[in-house]
Formats: structure tokens, sequence, C-alpha cells
């Protein structure tokens, strides 16, 4: 598994194309902050985590990187690379996700977290962002993984990306399919639905266990 | 023994290609599956391989599914996708970490492929016949595989790699089975062929013998010769074509045993010295063509003996009557 796991570490590392689209959401995200701060804005860490970094930042920087781990088509492609070298689908896709898991939480958690900082956020802000930015991160691996293994050339991502914006505001049980609801309501926003902020918490977990696995078993076969 | 590969009445479609009703078993050794990939030669290494899925019967390597044997199946299509941003040096250890095989060996497994000058290159600069190089030297030298599959190995590869296969075919530990449009290739690599033609198998033998196949045009003999023309003289038999090229004479008769006897006739006479006579292997279409026949005619005998079997027993005669005496009535 730890083998598997170099894989989507050294394609990251080796695809300069995947850096500067990690860098422009980033860019994007700090630069906003920045702009915030030196405009003054009342409540500029919440105008910064609510209106660009949750919906927009937060989610394009998670694919990014899931792209940049796992290549332009998907998990599914992927993990059918390393299959003919013995490697068991399963194994193979729960590696990139475990992966792309850690590599979205620490960057969506720095990044929330710098522009909180950089905001002047509270204490208690800066810790929320980063376990929030930490958990929703890894669950957008999850999420963005899963979607890449439908539709041509994991064109899936793309649709899952727009779903997520769409079921955020279509009641409790669309907000399931939707981090960004979850996360949107973690960060003090509108909440997700009916759901508390523990349940959104609880939400965020479930939905990574279940795009896991539903990843892992769409790649256990190689055909 | 678990069997390499066993086929149970297979029927799929892949790309267009499809494979009907085949049934095969292959205990081990190297098996060469001759046919075109539109007569289905693909498609079944690609069900062995688990890259593609039967829509019916079953298909059982190693004796599981595929799925569940892939570290000890080493796959090599005619286009492979390999792990991306990987050196090819890395992509040997990564195998050989999951395989079981020694990493320490990587270096000397690229060497026997001629493969060392690719050792740092990015996977994702690979032409098609490096690619294929790669793939087939890592399953080939794997002490870990037990069965390899291989489309037209001697095709599509960089030359040293070309060079290699027959040998690392040879002196694999793994049971090989390949596909092939090339007899040639075939009966030179494997020790059992399969013929399918039209997605059916229409031949599934032992040592692949082309003497035993006389084609729409008959069998044809090659003797390497000193003396071409005297060889070519002293042939008795008329019926027989006979070609001649410097250094060679070619004989083209209805079956192997006349053309045999023929050429061993006229190599006595003649005194001429002979350094080889072998058979030349028919062409694809015309040994799909003898073994449909041949298939057709025990097909045709087994019906016939099974029809003999079964038919209703002859009615005996009864008890003779005692003839009737005259004035008793």
């Amino acid at each position: 598994m730890l083998a598997l796991s170099r894989l989507p570490l050294l394609r990251l590392a080796r695809t300069p194309r995947a850096w500067l689209a990690i860098g422009a959401w980033l860019s994007l995200s700090l630069g906003f902050a920045l702009v915030l701060r030196v405009r003054g804005h009342e409540g500029a860490t919440d105008r910064f985590l609510l209106e660009l970094y949750a919906p927009i930042a937060m989610p394009l920087l998670a694919m990014a990187i899931t792209s940049g781990a796992s290549g332009p088509e998907g998990v599914r492609t992927f993990v059918r690379g390393v299959m003919p070298f013995g490697a068991r689908g399963t194994s193979a896709a729960f590696a990139t996700i475990g992966f792309c898991a850690v590599a979205c939480a620490i960057a969506c958690a720095l990044a929330a977290a710098l522009g909180v900082a950089l905001d002047h956020g509270s204490g208690a802000d800066l810790v929320i962002s980063l376990w929030v930015g930490a958990l929703g991160g890894a669950t957008y691996a999850a999420f963005f993984s899963f979607g890449s293994t439908f539709g041509p050339k994991g064109s899936g991502r793309g649709i899952f990306l727009v779903m997520n914006w769409f079921a955020a505001n279509s009641g409790t049980a669309g907000s399931f399919l939707s981090p960004y609801a979850q996360i949107r309501s973690l960060f003090g926003g509108a909440r997700a639905g009916d759901l508390s902020q523990r349940a959104s918490s609880g939400a965020l977990i479930g939905l990574f266990v279940a795009c896991t696995l539903l990843t892992a078993w769409r790649c256990r076969r190689r055909a | 023994v678990t069997d390499a590969l066993v086929l149970d009445n297979v029927t799929a479609r892949v790309l267009g290609a499809d494979l009907i009703g085949a049934g095969l078993r292959h205990e081990r050794g190297v098996l060469a599956i001759v046919g075109a990939p539109a007569d289905g030669a693909g498609v079944l290494i690609a069900l062995a391989a688990g890259a593609a899925r039967p829509s019916r019967g079953r298909v059982i390597v190693l004796g599981g599914a595929p799925d569940a044997m892939l570290a000890k199946i080493g796959f090599v299509p005619l286009a492979p996708v390999l792990p991306e941003a990987l050196r090819v040096r890395e992509l040997v250890d990564l195998a050989a970490g999951l395989r079981g095989d020694a990493t320490s060996r990587t270096a000397e497994r690229l060497l026997a492929f001629g493969l060392e000058g690719l050792a740092d290159r990015d996977t994702r600069t690979l032409s098609i016949p490096e690619a294929r190089a790669v793939v087939a030297c890592e399953a080939l030298t794997s002490e870990r595989t037990e069965l390899v599959l291989i489309e037209e190995p001697l095709a599509r590869m960089t030359p040293a790699a070309t060079a290699a296969i027959p040998r690392a075919i040879r002196d694999a530990k793994a049971s090989v089975v390949f596909s092939t449009a090339s007899p040639h290739d075939a009966r030179s690599l494997a020790e059992r062929f399969a013929i399918l033609r039209k997605g059916r198998l229409v031949a599934a033998h032992g040592p692949l013998d082309t003497l035993g196949l006389a084609g729409p045009h008959g069998v044809r003999l090659i003797a390497d010769v000193a003396d071409a023309h005297a060889l070519a003289a002293a042939i008795d038999d008329h019926t027989m074509r006979i070609g001649i090229e410097p250094h060679r004479v070619t004989l083209e008769g209805p079956d192997a045993e006349s053309v045999a006897r023929a050429l061993q006739r006229a190599i006595v006479s003649s005194g001429a010295r002979v350094e080889c006579v072998r058979a030349e292997p028919l062409a694809l279409e015309p040994l799909q063509i003898a073994a449909s026949a041949q298939a057709t005619a025990l097909y045709e005998a087994a019906l016939a003996r099974a029809r003999d079997a079964v038919a209703p027993p002859i009615p005996m005669p009864g008890p003779v009557p005692a003839p009737i005496e005259e004035g008793k009535l």
C-alpha cells in the first residue's frame, strides 16, 4: 500500500501543470483575503471563508490536487495503469485516495488558516479554519475521486463539482451529496438543511467514507 | 496441478471482435493462439488478463478468477498504459515490490531486454514499442509471475527486445500464452497451439506441426542445398510443383507424406549435400481453412459414429414357425 501511495505523490510532484492550477487557486484565495484586509472590511474572516474560500477556492484547489495526483483521466484509469504489474484494484484505489486525502487536507487547512490569519481572525477562527479545512479537503478528495470514475476521461469529476454547488441549497437530503453545504455550515454560514454543525461534521466523515469505499469498489476490476 | 488457463464455453465481444463459445484448457508451457485480432485472438488474451469480461461462460486463470490472480499474471497488450510520471527503473521496482520480486535485480532484468538505456526515462515519453518492451521485460523476467499473456510477442517491440523474447519465453518459469497472426511466430515460439477463425476455436492441438496440416495449395517443403539444380532435376514425381532458388529447392504437393518421400528419393539419387529440410508454415488464412476443414471432418466422423451407435437394432427373426403339414387344416 505504501509503495502504491508513492505513485500519486510522484505524479503530483512531476507534473508542473498541476502546480500551476494549485498555485492559481491558492493565490486567488490569499489575494482575496489580502484585499479584504487592505480595505478593512468588517467581518473579513467570515467573508473570506463564506464568499470565496468555501464555495470556490476550496473545491477547486482540492480538484486540482486530485487531478494532479491521479491524472486527468481519473482514478479508475490511474489504477488500471498499475494493475498489469500485480496491484489489486482496491488497494491501488485506497492508496491513491489516501494520498489525495492527506494532500488536500493539508493544502485546504493551510490555505484556510493563512486566509484567516491575513484577515486578523481570532484564535478560535484559526482553529476552526484548520480543522474544517482539513476535514473538508479530505472529503473533497474522496468526492472528486469517486466522481472521476464516471464518464469519459474522468469527466464525472466536473459533474460532481456542479452537483456540489446545486445540491448545497436543496434541503437536508440533497445537502448530504454536497460537501460544500456541510463546510459552509461548519464555517458559520447557512445550515445544511436541518442539520446541526455536529451532524454536518458527521455527514462530511460519512461522505468521505462512502466515496472512498465506492471508488475502491468501482476500481476493483480491470474491466 | 492447477491449469494455467481454462475457458469454459466463453463468449465475448471486445472492440468489434468476437469470441464465440470458446472452450480451451492449457495446463502449462507455451501456448500460441493463432489468429488475427478480428478472429478474436486479442479478445481471448484480454479475457485471460481480466481486461475484458465474458458475456457468457467462465474464464479461470491459475485456478481462480483473473482479477484475483493479478500478482501472478503478466500482461503485455498491443498498447500498454503505463503508470504516469515514473522512471522505467522505478516502474520495474514498483512491480517487483507488488509481486514480491527482489528489487536488487532491476538493472539485470532491464539489461536482459536491452532496456538499460531507458532506465531513467519517464514512462510518459516512451513510444509504444518501448512501452511494450518494458512491460514484456517485467512480465517475463519476474520470478513470481505464473502466467504471462502477450499479444503479438515479436511485433511492435524494440529490436533488442524482439531478439530477447524467444529466449525469455523458453527460459520463463511461468506458462506463456500469446496471440499471433503469424503461424511462423507461433511455430518458432510455442509448444502447443490453438487456431481461431472468425471468433471460433477451430483447432486446439499438441505440438505445432504444420506438416500435419495441408492448406488449399498443399504442403510445402524447403530444402537448403548446395546444388539446387541437381536436386530439382532428380525429383521424379512430376505431379509436384518445384521451385528453384540459389541454394534452395521448394517442393509443393498434395500431402506431407508424398512430398517427403519424393524429396527423400531425390536426395538419395542426386547425392546432393542438403543442409536442412523444413516445412514452410502455412500463411494464416490457409492454416485457418485447413484447421477448419480438419475440425469439420473430425466432427462429421464423430457424428457418424454416434449415429451408428444409437441406430435401432436390426430386428432379429423370431422362432421359425413349423411348416404346416399338408392335410392338417
